[in-house]
């Protein structure tokens, strides 16, 4: 028998800052919220696994890393089980920095985003980031550093326009 | 800049409030409920006769006629503290030119996750459950009959486990010999697979090596990882010599396939000499190939 409660008590705890980390992976909140609800559901069915894994909510992110990064993923659903839920909500339009971090984030390669995102959204230093996705800690070390700097690069590059309007 | 980094990361925090989750329970009730859907299209596809398309694709939409749920939002716990840069960040390389509007971007842009180099012991049978020996070959046993077509693994290594269960002294025999195959497959490759699979002993009752060829009989779901299937092997009863006896009990032995993610681990029971498999210690291998599975390829 599985423990509902468990599960509810981890989602509650979790879920809003696996969206975070859903949007930072995919770009875009919409496709954030599909598949940040199929990790959870992976992790129902398998809730006696996660439950005991040394790492719950690494489980959930390397499962939403997957998904973000997945092409073929099969996610229809969702999108239609969170409309029939409800009618439309007011929707507040994207902060600007959030937009262009985000259309940054999707320029980086799928292994420096999710260090990043992992560094920024999460604390998680090096080593920890290392374990989670498997890699060495020298390896993610230089994602880290690459992709800092060419997030900074983008960045910067997007705003040019504004320091340069004078003309 | 990281200074910049750091509120770029905040804003997007912020923004991400924005999103809508259903509430837990709901997501239990989804993810069950596509449980009983797939077990209900495998029972299904196993009363039909006639070989024809079975898709194990799921979809929530249409059947939920008048449910209306109370959609919270998105917990407003704070935004976790930002880091101290660390490490510190290298010289910029040149910016690369935009060359594509963000909104355009396309997923398919997107490289499918990355693949193994190597099946970890971690993720299969082990010494913990038996003797054990990894094979130098791959063992599989899904060849029902020539016309499958099942996608080409992209990693995949086998071991044996000969398993007795836990209590049996010495003076009984082992229960089992077992293989286990774990393959990752590209794209909807361990999908695919599966559907052939399924399909397969549909399509070949009767086939694959000995004489005469045993049959097979899909047992539909047990219900591990995201999908499974388990399949009974039925060959003829063998004397004390080996010889095929047809007044001998048939011989009983197991296929199961479970499937997480793009990786699908294979068990393959052989018996115990001619004695057909224990089918308590085929649950109990295929929880735990299961949770090995899950565990290392969510």
């Amino acid at each position: 028998m599985r423990d509902a409660d468990g599960f509810d008590e981890f989602y509650r705890d979790t879920s809003a800052r696996m969206l975070r980390y859903g949007y930072a992976m995919t770009g875009d909140l919409a496709e954030a919220q599909d598949v940040v609800q199929e990790a959870y559901t992976r992790a129902w069915r398998n809730w006696r696994t996660v439950a005991a894994h040394p790492a719950p909510e690494g489980w959930l992110r390397l499962v939403v890393a997957r998904l973000a990064t997945d092409r073929w993923r099969r996610l229809s659903g969702w999108r239609a089980a969170v409309r029939r839920a409800g009618p439309p909500e007011p929707v507040a339009p994207p902060s600007e920095d959030a937009v262009i971090l985000t259309a940054a984030l999707r320029r980086l390669s799928p292994n420096l985003r999710q260090a990043v995102a992992l560094h920024y959204l999460f604390v998680l230093p090096v080593s920890a980031i290392a374990a989670e996705t498997g890699a060495a800690v020298g390896t993610v070390t230089s994602w880290l550093h690459r992709g800092r700097a060419e997030l900074a690069g983008i960045l910067a590059s997007t705003r040019l326009p504004e320091a340069t309007d004078v003309e | 800049m990281s200074n910049e980094l750091e509120n770029a990361f905040a804003a997007l925090s912020r923004d991400a409030s924005r999103g809508r989750l259903l509430p837990a329970a709901e997501v239990r009730h989804q993810s069950d409920r596509r449980a009983v859907r797939r077990g209900v299209l495998t029972v299904t596809a196993a009363a039909v006769v006639i070989a024809g398309a079975f898709g194990t694709g799921w979809a929530l939409g249409g059947d939920d006629h008048g449910q209306r749920l109370i959609l919270p939002a998105v917990s407003p716990s704070p935004s976790p503290a930002l880091p101290s840069p660390a490490p510190s960040v290298l010289p910029s390389p040149p910016a690369k030119p935009v060359s594509t509007p963000p909104s355009t971007v396309s997923r398919t842009s997107s490289p499918p996750p990355a693949l193994p180099k190597s099946i970890p012991a971690r993720a299969m049978l082990s010494k913990a459950d038996g003797e054990f020996s990894r094979l130098t070959e791959i063992w599989d046993p899904t060849r029902l009959c020539g016309e499958a077509r099942f996608p080409s693994a992209a990693v995949r290594a086998s071991v044996r486990v000969v398993y007795k269960r836990p209590g049996l002294g010495a003076e009984h025999v082992p229960d089992d010999v077992v293989y286990n195959t774990v393959s990752v497959y590209r794209g909807s490759g361990a999908e695919d697979f599966l559907d052939e699979l399924r399909d397969a002993v549909r399509r070949c009752p009767t086939g694959g090596e000995g004489t005469p060829p045993p049959k097979y009989r899909s047992l539909g779901s047990p219900g591990l990882g995201e999908e499974s299937l388990m399949i009974e092997r039925s060959a003829v009863g063998r004397t004390g010599t080996g010889e095929p006896d047809p007044n001998a009990e048939p011989q009983l032995t197991y296929i199961v396939a479970i499937r997480s993610g793009d990786a699908v681990t294979l068990l393959d029971t052989t018996g115990w000499e001619n004695f057909s498999s224990i089918r308590s210690s085929v649950d109990t291998l295929a929880e735990t190939a299961a949770d090995r599975l899950t565990a290392w390829r969510p």
